[in-house]
């Protein structure tokens, strides 16, 4: 832990005091302004330069280290294993942003806007020229109205890297007090950001050197990482499904139910928690007040769920109802293709179709077969699709093995605590809090189980006096066949085993955001629940 | 009345070096003081001791240290941004506010170190007079410490600062 400036100044104090006792050392005193402030400016730096290159002078004392480090001596060390640190990645997203009145307005980047319980700052990503009758082929940004509200949509970028400010669709925000908007009423996010990470750690770098003069063939889980770890396709954890594995399906679709080799599942996660994207589908009238679309690799690959249907254009809030989602799969697009047998084995992959019906009632009226374009925001993984085309490449492939990529399942997860305060007089950083959650949860690696006992302790980094318990922490996984299964516990969260769902500790993962949409489409209520007491 | 007597015994008091030339401890009017070094070398202690650290401490712009921005008031800043024909309401005001960030480091010290000498902690300050002319403004201020001492200096400020 690094020595503060006021450390290292009572430090001094204590021992002038010690060695001189008649020396008056209280602030203010020409003792303090001319010795003992300066000597500490000085030795802090010295102090702590020591105490980080003591803990990470080497790969021994990096990986000893009770604290993260990022030593330069690290640096050049994976540099001979031809490994660089990551530098992370900002968080980026779109908000929406309501003004009281129908205007003009000009806004520079870097206009801030926080969130207010989570205190995450975002900048706002490129100028912007926003007018009710904009002309949006010269830049210009549309001004919506609903109802008596105007609104426009605005990119943003994290005003930092790190993995905890990906935040989900509708999370509120405000302007934050340096910057200005006119007319400021509120704003929201509008769809789920991108996934950002923080600065490589000294440990996490050096857990990569292996990867960096290994083999990167894609053949093994660690040569497959290596490889993909080379491209950006921000790849956080991966696992292999193959030969004699339960999850295993693929290779055994045959009159004998015997294995044939030569196959393996590969399961990806390339976001941190579960992005958004906003597609454009021509939807066809097939019957009154019915319309229907058909989602392939082509629109999005692999993804999870439809998150919202609303025409092109409409300034109106929430989704259309989905009244059916039929899915399916289709190879004919492809020159080279996987062997898929049936749809469970399609889902989240770049071969999974989706048949929508939804329900909208468009003005005027039109005849059944008429087309309309809506904008479909959903769920997903990025990168499914270029991810499996390494594998089908005619340059990369292994001519002998069917390697099928899959987005890993999520299990979403929701948990809320009480906290007692040490004292009644403390401000507790809740905000610090979840976001500490939301960087455990969604990096727990394959294989390894959700400790109720982990958070509680993530707690106890903090100026409290308990955590009520128990806690209770539920999770529903998105299954390959559609459904969802529902676990919960107030101790350990394990992925349960169950094969017809495709469900195992190999193939899905643990996903927390810090809010979720209501049954209202349009509330939102936290997913890391905390109250303090 | 005079800052104390002069026959208190002062020797197993912690000492500062003494910079604010000028003030006789032994004379209880008004006497004006100026921080300088290039003397001979001086300890202080008492209630000398603790004027010298409130004028370095009100003195200080709050902010100008860079690994210490919470120290000091902003007094000074006011002042010196303040219009040329500054009244002495205003003075007095600005004096309040600086005075009440001074006198809350003080005490917050003081709580934190119960065995210091009454005379050498502060009851309150209090600014009783304060003249502008042109470039330079003369402050008299008085000082009560907890041991009942009552010390009035004038401060007379420069023109170059």
């Amino acid at each position: 832990m690094s020595d503060t400036i006021a450390d290292t100044q009572a430090r001094f104090e204590a021992f002038i005091t010690e060695t001189f006792p008649e020396a008056d050392v209280a602030p203010g005193s020409v003792l303090s302004e001319l010795l003992i402030k300066l000597s500490a400016a000085v030795h802090n730096e010295i102090s702590n330069d020591i105490t980080d290159l003591s803990s990470s002078g080497s790969v021994a004392d990096a990986l000893a280290s009770t604290t993260d480090t990022y030593n330069p001596v690290i640096d050049k060390i994976a540099s001979n294993y031809n490994v660089t640190r990551n530098q992370g990645k900002q968080s980026t997203g779109k908000i929406r942003v309501y003004i009281a009145r129908s205007r003009n307005l000009s806004l520079k980047a870097g206009v801030q806007f926080i969130q207010p319980t989570l205190n995450l700052i975002y900048d706002l990503a490129a100028d912007m020229s926003i007018s009710p009758t904009a002309d949006t082929a010269d830049g210009e940004t549309q001004l919506f109205q609903l109802n008596n509200q105007y609104y426009f949509i605005a990119p943003v970028i994290a005003d930092s890297v790190g993995s905890q400010y990906q935040v989900s669709d509708k999370t509120k925000f405000s302007v934050a007090t340096d910057s200005s908007v006119g007319d400021f009423v509120m704003a929201e996010a509008y769809g789920n950001f991108t996934s950002g990470l923080p600065l490589e750690t000294d440990k996490q770098l050096i857990s990569r050197l292996k990867s960096g003069l290994s083999n990167k063939g894609l053949l093994s889980e660690q040569s497959i990482l290596a490889n993909l770890q080379t491209r950006d396709l921000s790849v956080q954890a991966l696992t292999i499904v193959g030969a004699a594995d339960s999850e295993m399906s693929r290779s055994k679709q045959n009159a004998f139910g015997i294995s044939t080799l030569g196959m393996a599942d590969v399961y990806v996660r390339t976001s941190i928690g579960p992005e958004t994207i906003a597609v454009t589908k021509t939807a066809t009238k097939v019957d009154t007040g019915s319309w229907q679309f058909v989602l392939d690799h082509n629109d999005v690959a692999g993804f999870y769920r439809i998150l919202s249907v609303l025409p092109v254009g409409s300034s109106a809030l929430g989704s259309q109802e989905i009244t059916n989602q039929t899915f399916g799969y289709s190879i004919t697009d492809f020159a080279r293709a996987n062997v898929i047998n049936n749809t469970n084995e399609a889902r989240f992959t770049q071969y999974q179709t989706c048949t929508v019906t939804f329900n909208y009632v468009e003005s005027p009226l039109v005849d059944v077969g008429n087309q309309q374009d809506f904008t479909v925001v959903v769920y997903y993984q990025p990168n499914i699709a270029a991810i499996q085309n390494i594998f089908l490449d005619d340059t990369e492939r292994i001519a002998c093995a069917d390697y099928l990529v899959k987005a890993v399942l999520p299990c979403f997860v929701s948990l809320n605590l009480k906290l007692f305060k040490q004292f009644s007089t403390d401000t507790l950083p809740v905000d610090k809090i979840k976001q500490d959650i939301f960087n455990y949860i969604n990096t727990i690696p394959f294989g390894e189980s959700l400790y109720i006992s982990k958070i509680v302790d993530i707690c106890h980094d903090y100026s409290i006096k308990r955590v009520d318990l128990p806690v209770t922490v539920d999770g529903e996984i998105l299954c390959v066949d559609g459904t969802t299964l529902s676990i919960s516990s107030t101790d350990v969260l394990d992925i349960p085993t169950n094969l017809t769902k495709g469900v195992t500790k190999n193939t899905t993962q643990f996903f927390i955001d810090y809010y979720t949409v209501g049954s209202d489409n349009t509330n939102l209520t936290d997913n890391i629940g905390i109250e303090v007491i | 009345m005079a800052i104390s007597s002069i026959t208190t015994d002062y020797s197993t008091r912690t000492k500062d070096i003494l910079i604010f030339l000028g003030a006789n401890p032994a004379k209880s009017d008004k006497q004006p003081v100026t921080a300088a070094f290039g003397n001979i070398s001086a300890y202080c202690a008492g209630v000398q001791k603790l004027i010298q650290r409130y004028f370095i401490s009100f003195f200080t712009t709050i902010g100008s240290q860079e690994n210490f921005t919470d120290f000091g008031s902003n007094f000074l800043q006011r002042i010196i941004s303040s219009r040329r024909n500054i009244t002495k309401t205003e003075i007095l005001h600005i004096f309040n506010f600086a005075n009440a960030k001074v006198l809350g480091d003080f005490r917050t010290y003081q709580s934190n170190n119960p065995n210091l000498p009454l005379d050498e902690q502060i009851g309150r300050a209090e600014l009783t007079d304060a003249i502008a002319n042109g470039d330079t403004l003369s402050l008299t201020i008085k000082i009560i410490t907890l041991a009942g001492d009552t010390i009035t200096f004038v401060l007379p400020l420069p023109n170059t600062l």
